[in-house]
């Protein structure tokens, strides 16, 4: 499935009376192409997760338009419900919002209410919980509580929760926040088994810029609700000069590579991102002048 | 000086049975020291935070602070000796308005008006904040928030300050503004103790400690640290990459010594081996 926002603006109505509305994003033009992974960065308030709930259709736009497949996803009642039901969004820090006494119930609630037979349910969840490689067998997980298990994996948990739905595009807000590095790690490898096994289209907010360059197909720059740069991450960190007064974090890699041509190894300017590599270039100068 | 002697900490799970959170802890953390305290998730970290406070009183073992037993403690003194901030802000900000939240921290230890507008004053021009004085908590960024938070507990003139990974909730700009206040008030003489998450916490400290499920498996300097690349990922610190290039370029013959986990560091490094 295809989405696009097409000049997408969004203003909270919730400001105190005499406060001035802003919009939160605006001028939005994006296409989320299938199977690919996406990237989003900006500092807080940028917009980052109003783009995403506007992608996920959580929010109408006060301006502009969301199309799935070319179409308004909001012609219809039926036409959103269907367009919700191929979109899954993990907001920040998901399980703070587990209500279930077991983690089966926890994942099971999305497909009951959508009317799944109980053998479907158990059968996705199944599934499901074997892809994110969690180690349980469906009975002992029956009667597990979500609230016993460690931040990782309840992570992985809310991940779970979004996944058993087979949604086409799965959105997630700051998927590693909070988490230490082991954990962090995990997900970051489930996101491109998700790629590969399910060819999932992926839409990842986050700060972790020196993941997101090695991982994502495109990469979306917020600055102040504005969308000021998209393109591959090679693209994007061709112009260094343009990316400066974001205030964005470099990846240290890439800004390794800026400061190794000033220093005589020379690469044809080419962004690189892999500590690997770096090694390759640095070490291969050396040797050569050895 | 905080010194924890065979701490150990239980919670009661959920059918009785005990948790355990902390086991056999020794720890000594000189004044005037900057510690940081590393582990992956649920190895303790917050546990030996709140027992170093007082908000939790271990099950066995003890916790001196300048001698003294914690539980021999009196609250009010305690409470201006040392204290906790959390991850997140907005958990430990009690008022709308900045000067009130300020306030407050000094009005709870009943000192007159005009030495509590003085404080505020000066708090607020140490955080490089006055312009914020009358405004809501709502209009400030992350890392306002959260150097508000400090400031709430430094006011009080405490000399230790534990902190509980401050920088987990906030944006690259909000991450330096909270370090760098942490580091000022370590260089006017704070003792710190910094439980940490990211590998840019442990910059500044003289002394880390590695916690894991519970036990202290680890403690040295920073630049020991930087030697065991694969033992900090197992803590749960994300290696810089830059640190682990160093490892690669290391292995591969280079002769690239640390402390190096900047690119600037990298680059003077490769600059004493040109040929």
């Amino acid at each position: 499935m295809k989405v696009e926002a097409l000049d997408c603006s969004y203003r909270y109505r919730h400001f105190p009376k005499g406060e001035q509305e802003e919009y939160a994003v605006y001028d939005i033009r994006l296409t989320i192409l299938p199977s690919k992974i996406f990237g989003i960065v900006g500092a807080n308030g940028a917009g980052k997760s109003t783009l995403a709930y506007l992608l996920a259709g959580l929010l109408k736009p006060s301006k502009g338009l969301i199309l799935a497949d070319g179409k308004n996803i909001y012609t219809t009642r039926e036409s959103l419900a269907a367009f919700r039901k191929s979109v899954a969004l993990v907001p920040q820090f998901p399980e703070d919002q587990f209500f279930s006494s077991s983690i089966c119930q926890e994942l099971s609630f999305g497909l009951e209410r959508g009317g799944s037979s109980r053998d479907e349910i158990q059968m996705r969840i199944a599934a499901t919980l074997k892809l994110l490689g969690l180690e349980f067998d469906t009975k002992s997980l029956m009667g597990r509580s979500p609230f016993e298990l460690g931040g990782g994996e309840r992570r992985l948990i809310s991940i779970a929760a979004a996944l058993v739905a087979e949604p086409k595009i799965l959105i997630l807000d700051e998927p590693t926040a909070r988490l230490d590095s082991k954990a962090s790690q995990r997900i970051w490898e489930l996101i491109c088994e998700l790629r590969q096994q399910l060819r999932l289209t992926i839409i990842i907010i986050s700060h972790e810029m020196e993941r997101l360059v090695c991982l994502v197909d495109w990469l979306v720059i917020m600055h102040q609700g504005k969308i000021v740069h998209q393109g591959t991450p090679l693209e994007i960190f061709s112009k260094p000069a343009e990316l400066k007064p974001l205030g964005l974090e470099w990846p240290q890699i890439t800004l390794l590579g800026y400061k190794l041509e000033q220093f005589g190894i020379k690469h044809d300017h080419r962004p690189i991102f892999e500590p690997q590599e770096a090694a390759i270039l640095i070490s291969k100068w050396f040797e050569e002048r050895r | 000086m905080i010194s924890l002697q065979r701490v150990s900490h239980f919670y009661s799970g959920p059918f009785g049975q005990k948790i355990s959170a902390l086991e056999d802890v020794n720890l000594n953390i000189p004044r005037g020291s900057f510690t940081a305290i590393v582990g992956p998730n649920n190895s303790g970290k917050s546990t030996l935070g709140q027992i170093m406070v007082g908000l939790l009183s271990p099950s066995s073992g003890q916790v001196l602070i300048e001698g003294l037993d914690l539980a021999h403690w009196d609250h009010n003194l305690l409470t201006r000796t040392i204290g906790l901030i959390f991850s997140n802000p907005e958990d430990q900000i009690v008022f709308p308005i900045v000067e009130d939240d300020l306030a407050f921290s000094l009005e709870s230890l009943a000192m007159d008006t005009l030495q509590i507008e003085k404080k505020v004053a000066d708090i607020l021009k140490f955080l490089d904040m006055e312009e914020y004085r009358h405004c809501s908590i709502h209009q400030l960024s992350g890392g306002q928030k959260q150097k508000l938070a400090i400031a709430a507990m430094v006011i009080r003139g405490l000399r230790y300050l534990v902190l509980d990974e401050p920088i987990s909730h906030l944006d690259a700009k909000g991450r330096e503004e909270v370090l760098t206040l942490i580091k000022s008030l370590h260089q006017a003489g704070g003792t710190i103790i910094y439980l940490a998450q990211r590998f840019e916490e442990l910059v500044m400290s003289d002394l880390v400690v590695a916690l894991v499920s519970g036990r202290v498996v680890w403690q040295g300097s920073f630049l020991e640290l930087l030697e065991r690349p694969e033992d900090m990922a197992q803590w749960g610190i994300e290696v810089p990459p830059i640190v682990r290039l160093v490892k690669i370029l290391q292995d591969k013959g280079l002769a690239v010594a640390h402390p190096i986990y900047t690119v600037d560091h990298l680059i003077a490094a490769l600059e004493k081996l040109k040929p």
